[in-house]
Parts: structure tokens; C-alpha cells; sequence
């Protein structure tokens, strides 16, 4: 269930997909892979941009997709239960 | 569908990111399958790593343990992974307060080591003579005590016996119990009587007494041919004298404990001991030790002990006393210092001259 959230910016591809073939090809998980099935999956992919602020995904959540940052950076924060 | 997310991720900076869908990535795997073995190989690597990590901390916490540890190894290890960051520094945090309160117990451990080599242990024989019946024990609450004893013979003729209890606890306690130990020591050597030389003791410990602290005290200068004992009892809980065959007295306080006041004045009583009476001197510990119930010992019912026990020999009888106090505490953990000192005269131990 995708959450429909309003500060998701749909900028489907203002950069070229080929130049984020290129980004994914230069990561290790994605070296091995040749650029046009890259390209391919990248048909199906959403490019999404979030203000400072903004939560991408929550702990506790159902995980229904993978988030690879293209530009910018992030918070992480988990939150675990006192030890008593 | 999945597992749920393990973190919460938040936009620091503008933030770009792709979204691929689970059914889309799974296809995507499917039909590469050199994807999937990069994955596998990223998964492995994080273990290894992670692994790693987590092994050197388990040899240092076992190292920590055995008191091996050095803190400069935790320098080779500046957060392998970034997600053990925090994690390293607490675990430093951790390591170095352990080793921090180990120094502290080790050096209160010497501390402790050196007031109790304070307190006489050895039996005292008047001109190499048959052994004085006097036995003492202290049982300290925790490394550091604030109780004391002590005796010794003034020219293998006269035997002092002294029973304190020093304000406060712990290292500044222990320091003030030796000054007061030293100064009695000194002063009863010097002064011509008892209550010189305790005025003397007094005014060392309040003139450099920075902590305000104060002792009880309780001291006898008893002549062993004779049976003159002369005593002084500075606001120290009331010592026994045993008579067999006669009423017990009790020895009540008549003075200022040492360190408060300048100049004070100290009141001494003079009394006979006979064959077979026994002194018997305590600490509050004694009193004032508590049971799991939180029950008092208290003085009554420690009066109605001492009264029951036979006078005979000074060990069997401290340890006996002490014995039946500690029993009753049993399971509890001790509050206080435990001290007891037991003297039973005997004029023909002493071989008189010529």
C-alpha cells in the first residue's frame, strides 16, 4: 500500500535515464548488471525528491520498494526498546 | 509485503532518490541473475565486517573482565562501520569507566590494606611473661572503615586499651582514624596522664581538621600489677565491666568526642580491677547492625548477650558476642563496622620484681 504523499515530486526524469544507468552501473550491487537492462528497469523506476524534513520511509513499516539515493543525503534514526 | 522498514529516513538535504518497486526489483533479479549474486556478495561483506566488529568487542568485554584490558585498543578500531559509530563511542565510554573504577577499587583496596596494618594483632607480653587475655576484632563494613582499636604496654607495666569510632566513611575516614590512631599513640607515650594525653591527641586532630570530622573514643590505662585502671570515655557507646560473682558496670561517656572543640577538657574515672573481671569494648556496629527484616540489634538485647556470656577467656567471648550479632544480621549486608575488644585481668600473670 503506497501511502499517496504530497511532497513526492514527480520529476520523471529530468535527467536522462541514461545518466542514472550510469550512477546505479558505478555501485558495487549494480556493476555486474550491463547498462541496458539498467536502463530498462530504470522504465519502471520513480525519481522522487524530498525537502530537509521529510520522511522517505518509516520504522515499522511494510516494505514494498527500494530506495537508491541518487543526490543528497539523509537521516537515519532507529528506535530500539530501553533495556530495563 | 516484506520485512518492515528497520529504520526511519529523513531528508537532511534536498534529497533524490529512486523508487523501484519490490515486484519490479524481484523481476528485475529473476532475469539477471548477476544481480542477485552482487547482492549476496554486499550482504556478505556486511557480515564480515559486522562480524569482525563485533568479535573484537566481545574479546575486549572478555579482556575488560580479566582486568587485561588496554584503552589503546580501542584506537585500532576507530567505527569500522559507519552504522557502529555510535556504538564505539559508548562502548569506549563504557570501557573507560570500568577501568577508571577498577583503579579506584585497587587503590582503595591499598588504602584499606594500610589502615588495617593500624591495628595490633600480635598478644602482648609483659617482659616475654605468660600472654595478656585480650583479644580484639574488626570487621569492616565495606574495603574502608571508620572503627578502630588498639593496645599496647607503656613500660611493660601499664596496659592501654583504646576503642574508636571515626565520623563518615570511606578514604577520608580511614585517613582521620589513622591521625587520631597516631596522635593517641604519640600523646599516651608523652604525657604523664590520661587526660593530657588525650587533650593533647585532641588538639593535633582539630587543628588540622579541615573536614570538621570527629572520633569517639574510648581508652583504659590499666596497671597490670595492680589493678588501677584508670579511663576516659569520649562520647563513645558505654563499654561493660564483668565481675564474676558481682554486679556488671557500665563505663558512660563523660566527654567530648576528639577533633570538635580547641582546648577541650577530658574527665577520667579511676577504678579496681580484680582477678577475672573483664572489659569488654564495642562499636555501634554491633548495636546498630540490622537484620533482612530491618530489625535493630539494638543495646538492650546486646546487653542481655553480654551479660549471658561467660567471662572466661577474652577470644572465646568476642568471638562468641560478635558471632551471635552477625547470625542475627545473617543474609543482610553489613552497615557498619564491627568492632569488639575484650581484656580480662589476672595480677598473677605479672611476675613482680625482685
Amino acid at each position: 500500500m503506497t501511502k499517496k504523499n504530497t511532497a513526492y515530486t514527480h520529476l520523471q526524469f529530468d535527467i536522462p535515464a541514461s545518466d542514472i544507468a550510469a550512477i546505479l552501473h558505478s555501485h558495487p550491487l549494480f556493476a555486474e548488471t550491463d547498462l541496458a537492462a539498467l536502463t530498462e528497469l530504470l522504465g519502471r523506476a520513480r525519481l522522487l525528491t524530498l525537502h530537509p524534513g521529510e520522511v522517505l520511509l518509516r520504522q515499522g513499516e511494510a516494505s514494498d520498494a527500494a530506495y537508491i539515493v541518487i543526490e543528497g543525503s539523509a537521516s537515519v534514526r532507529i528506535e530500539t526498546t530501553m533495556a530495563g | 509485503m516484506g520485512v518492515p522498514r528497520t529504520a526511519t529516513i529523513e531528508a537532511t538535504n534536498p534529497l533524490r532518490v529512486l523508487r523501484i518497486d519490490n515486484g519490479d526489483l524481484q523481476k528485475f533479479g529473476s532475469e539477471n541473475p548477476r544481480f542477485l549474486a552482487a547482492v549476496m556478495m554486499q550482504v556478505g561483506h556486511r557480515f564480515q565486517t559486522f562480524n569482525q566488529a563485533v568479535g573484537f568487542y566481545s574479546n575486549a568485554l572478555r579482556a575488560l573482565r580479566q582486568h587485561d584490558f588496554d584503552l589503546r585498543l580501542l584506537e585500532d578500531l576507530k567505527a569500522p562501520l559507519p552504522e557502529l559509530a555510535d556504538f564505539t563511542k559508548s562502548f569506549r565510554q563504557l570501557a573507560e569507566e570500568i577501568v577508571e573504577r577498577r583503579a579506584h577499587r585497587e587503590e582503595m583496596a591499598s588504602a584499606a590494606a594500610i589502615q588495617r596494618s593500624m591495628l595490633p594483632l600480635a598478644a602482648l607480653r609483659p617482659r616475654g611473661d605468660t600472654a595478656l587475655d585480650l583479644f580484639a576484632l574488626m570487621l569492616p563494613a565495606g574495603d574502608i572503615g571508620g572503627d578502630f582499636y588498639d593496645y599496647f604496654l607503656l613500660e611493660d607495666r601499664r596496659l592501654v586499651i583504646t576503642i574508636g569510632d571515626v565520623s563518615g566513611k570511606g578514604i577520608p575516614a580511614a585517613l582521620f582514624m589513622t591521625a587520631v590512631q597516631t596522635a593517641l599513640r604519640l600523646a599516651l607515650r608523652q604525657q604523664q596522664t590520661l587526660d593530657a594525653a588525650i587533650a593533647a591527641a585532641n588538639d593535633l586532630l582539630v587543628a588540622n581538621n579541615d573536614e570538621e570530622m570527629f572520633a569517639t573514643l574510648f581508652c583504659a590505662v590499666i596497671d597490670i600489677a595492680s589493678g588501677v585502671a584508670v579511663v576516659c570515655n569520649c562520647g563513645h557507646p558505654a563499654p561493660f565491666v564483668l565481675r564474676p560473682g558481682r554486679g556488671p558496670d557500665r563505663i558512660t561517656s563523660s566527654s567530648l568526642p576528639l577533633g570538635l572543640q580547641l582546648d577541650a577538657r577530658f574527665k577520667t574515672e579511676t577504678m579496681m580491677m580484680r582477678n577475672g573481671d573483664m572489659i569488654f569494648l564495642w562499636t555501634d556496629g554491633l548495636s546498630d547492625a540490622l537484620n533482612t527484616a530491618g530489625e535493630r540489634y539494638g543495646e538492650q538485647r546486646l546487653e542481655q548477650l553480654v551479660f549471658a556470656l561467660s567471662t572466661e577467656r577474652a577470644r572465646d567471648f568476642v568471638l562468641a558476642a560478635t558471632g551471635l550479632v552477625t547470625e542475627f544480621a545473617s543474609e543482610a549486608s553489613q552497615f557498619d563496622d564491627l568492632t569488639a575488644l575484650a581484656f580480662v585481668y589476672h595480677p598473677n600473670i605479672v611476675d613482680p620484681v625482685g
